[in-house]
């Protein structure tokens, strides 16, 4: 594949899913900058690998695999330095950094696994389950299996609350939310 | 027995418009008459609907971010040689050839950010980043940088012989290896009023900001490559996002030439004091714009340095004691010769104006004092934004009190031999 011919590839994929992979990666590594350091590499890769006629099927699964490789690394990178990952923020981000109103997400998330995480967020990214498989290395049908074993943790979590509400007399006594049947 | 119901995952498939399309009109027919299915993929897609909504309120990125990071990446790519062109049949799509006429207009148009990022030691890490590590490696230096000896620093010291003490800091860099990306700035001369920051954190110099032409970027990122240390730079140079306002500081009130304006209240009194030299009527006029403008340009040139002595004293000054000797003779060095360039200003400054200034006492205050009082004068002589308030004699008289303030200041070795003494306390303007 010539230049041209791959930097029209990339073209399109940064016009698509750039954003995707920037919001991918930084649920991943929780920086902004990192993120955005991560998918520049990827590209780049991508891009080379292009040139050098290696044949990929999907680049958009194969780059999103690079970025969650990058992603990883870039973690252990900074766990090993001891270096919170965010201070790189304060520098090389030029986005305004996710506020207070993110908790929301983080808070949702927090009750998956890894693997469930990344499900998660491809497909909030509007990926195909083949997708998703190709970018983690497994087939389409776990991808269903992981995805609705999430959402089902997640609507637990979601619908805490009002799931409490409903248990029974019995079990609300005992718990001493009540102190008596009226 | 096996359940009748839809399982979740199929369910869920449903939505998600990956079932077959057996499956998908089993599964609906199946949803019509069960309650309970129906129930459970509802459930599914409310939280689904959730999850989608909090992903929208925290979406953080801005739109016109996906042009910068393309214009970045196409600044990497140009970097990079291209690589030997291994011709293969593959399955990508080839959408057309827009692509080189795409990649000059994004690179003329769009911000150009170089990351150097460098290991200060060597990370024995199981996976070698090969093919990631491209970009960083394609800004290292292709030249070396023959470093000065009065300026070669140590190495940080490298991470702690505990790595599971969580409390341990990390390696902290010094002021050490602060001073000597002040001497690379120096050297460089992006000290003299390019809007370059340096910020000193855990593991790393930051060095960020605007820098006036692209030489002199090339220089200072090869010249932080060649460090012992980690220095992680984002400088860019003003024709690379002419829409993006320059950050606004003192410096930018000066810029180096003014349109002469005719109010100017300076003028009428250059005008006068060249009548009397008898100059000739026809030069009157281009003679006091060349001295208007030199004026403005001498007093452009002092601000800046002496922001630039104020900065080390500032930086420097109160952590004095803990600098090595190296280090202390870097600072004086280019205290110096800021301080010589200063001088140089006031000198030019007042061979400019000479019929106008005066002789008059000194001004009390330091040198940075000394300076706004005389640039502000200059100001609002020779390039007012606004009408002046002030009087012209009072004008006069402040610049002249402001230059004979400087002249009068001890020699330069004397004041930066004080500063060695004693800089903590004092302000380079009352060292004796």
């Amino acid at each position: 594949m010539t230049r041209d011919e791959a930097a029209e590839v990339v073209n399109a994929l940064f016009d698509g899913w750039y954003d995707s992979m920037v919001r991918f990666a930084f649920r991943l590594t929780g920086s902004v900058g990192e993120a955005e350091e991560v998918v520049q590499d990827a590209f780049l890769q991508l891009f080379n690998d292009l040139c050098a006629g290696t044949g990929i099927d999907n680049p958009k699964a194969w780059t999103f695999c690079v970025v969650r490789r990058g992603a990883a690394r870039s973690i252990q990178h900074h766990l090993k330095r001891e270096v919170p990952l965010d201070t790189v923020d304060l520098f090389f981000s030029t986005a305004p950094l996710p506020d207070a109103d993110d908790g929301d997400m983080d808070r949702m998330l927090s009750v998956l696994t890894p693997r469930e995480l990344e499900v998660v967020l491809l497909r909030l990214e509007s990926m195909k389950y083949r997708e998703i498989g190709s970018a983690l290395g497994i087939t389409a049908n776990t991808v269903n299996v992981l995805l609705a074993r999430a959402l089902r943790k997640l609507q637990a979590f979601v619908s805490g609350p009002e799931r409490r509400a409903t248990t029974t007399l019995s079990k609300r006594l005992e718990a001493h939310e009540i102190e008596t049947l009226q | 027995m096996k359940s009748k119901h839809s399982s979740d995952e199929t369910l869920l498939a449903l939505t998600d418009g990956e079932l077959s399309v057996v499956r998908v009109l089993q599964t609906r027919v199946h949803l019509q008459s069960c309650w309970e299915c129906r129930a459970r993929l509802s459930r599914l897609e409310a939280t689904a609907q959730s999850l989608a909504e909090a992903r929208l309120r925290s979406n953080f990125l801005s739109p016109g971010r996906v042009e910068t990071a393309r214009a970045r990446f196409l600044d990497k790519v140009r970097e990079e040689a291209p690589p030997p062109a291994v011709v293969r049949w593959s399955s990508m799509p080839v959408l057309g050839r827009r692509g080189l006429a795409f990649a000059a207009a994004a690179m003329l148009s769009l911000a150009a950010i170089v990351t150097v990022w460098r290991q200060s030691e060597p990370v024995p890490s199981v996976k070698p980043r090969s093919s990631v590590t491209v970009p960083r490696a394609a800004v290292k230096p292709a030249r070396p940088v023959s470093t000065p000896r009065a300026i070669r620093h140590e190495a940080s010291p490298v991470a702690s012989p505990l790595p599971h003490t969580l409390t341990a800091p990390p390696a902290a860099l010094g002021l050490d290896q602060e001073v000597a990306v002040w001497w690379m700035l120096h050297e460089t001369g992006a000290c003299r009023g390019d809007e370059v920051h340096v910020e000193r954190r855990l593991d790393k110099i930051y060095l960020t900001g605007i820098v006036s032409t692209d030489e002199r970027r090339q220089d200072l990122l090869a010249r932080a490559g060649a460090l012992d240390f980690e220095v992680a730079a984002e400088l860019r140079t003003p024709t690379d996002a002419p829409d993006q306002p320059l950050p606004s500081t003192p410096r930018d009130s000066a810029p180096a030439e003014r349109v002469l304006r005719v109010s100017a209240p300076g003028e009428p009194l250059v005008r006068e004091w060249l009548r009397e030299q008898k100059v000739d009527n026809q030069k009157i006029g281009p003679r006091t714009a060349e001295i208007a403008n030199a004026s403005v340009r001498a007093a452009d040139v002092a601000w800046t340095e002496a922001f630039a002595l104020e900065d080390l004293r500032s930086r420097f000054g109160p952590g004095w004691h803990q600098l090595s000797e190296v280090s202390r003779a870097s600072v004086l060095a280019m205290m110096r010769a800021h301080w010589r360039d200063l001088q140089r200003a006031a000198v030019r400054q007042r061979e400019a104006l000479a019929g106008v200034v005066t002789a008059s006492q000194p001004a009390e205050g330091g040198v940075f004092e000394a300076v706004q009082q005389w640039n502000q004068a200059v100001q609002q002589l020779f390039a007012p934004a606004e009408p002046v308030r002030v009087p012209t004699p009072a004008l006069v008289g402040h610049l002249s009190a402001a230059l004979a303030n400087i002249e009068n200041m001890p020699g330069d070795d004397v004041a930066l031999a004080a500063f060695a003494r004693a800089a903590p306390a004092v302000s380079l303007g009352k060292l004796e």
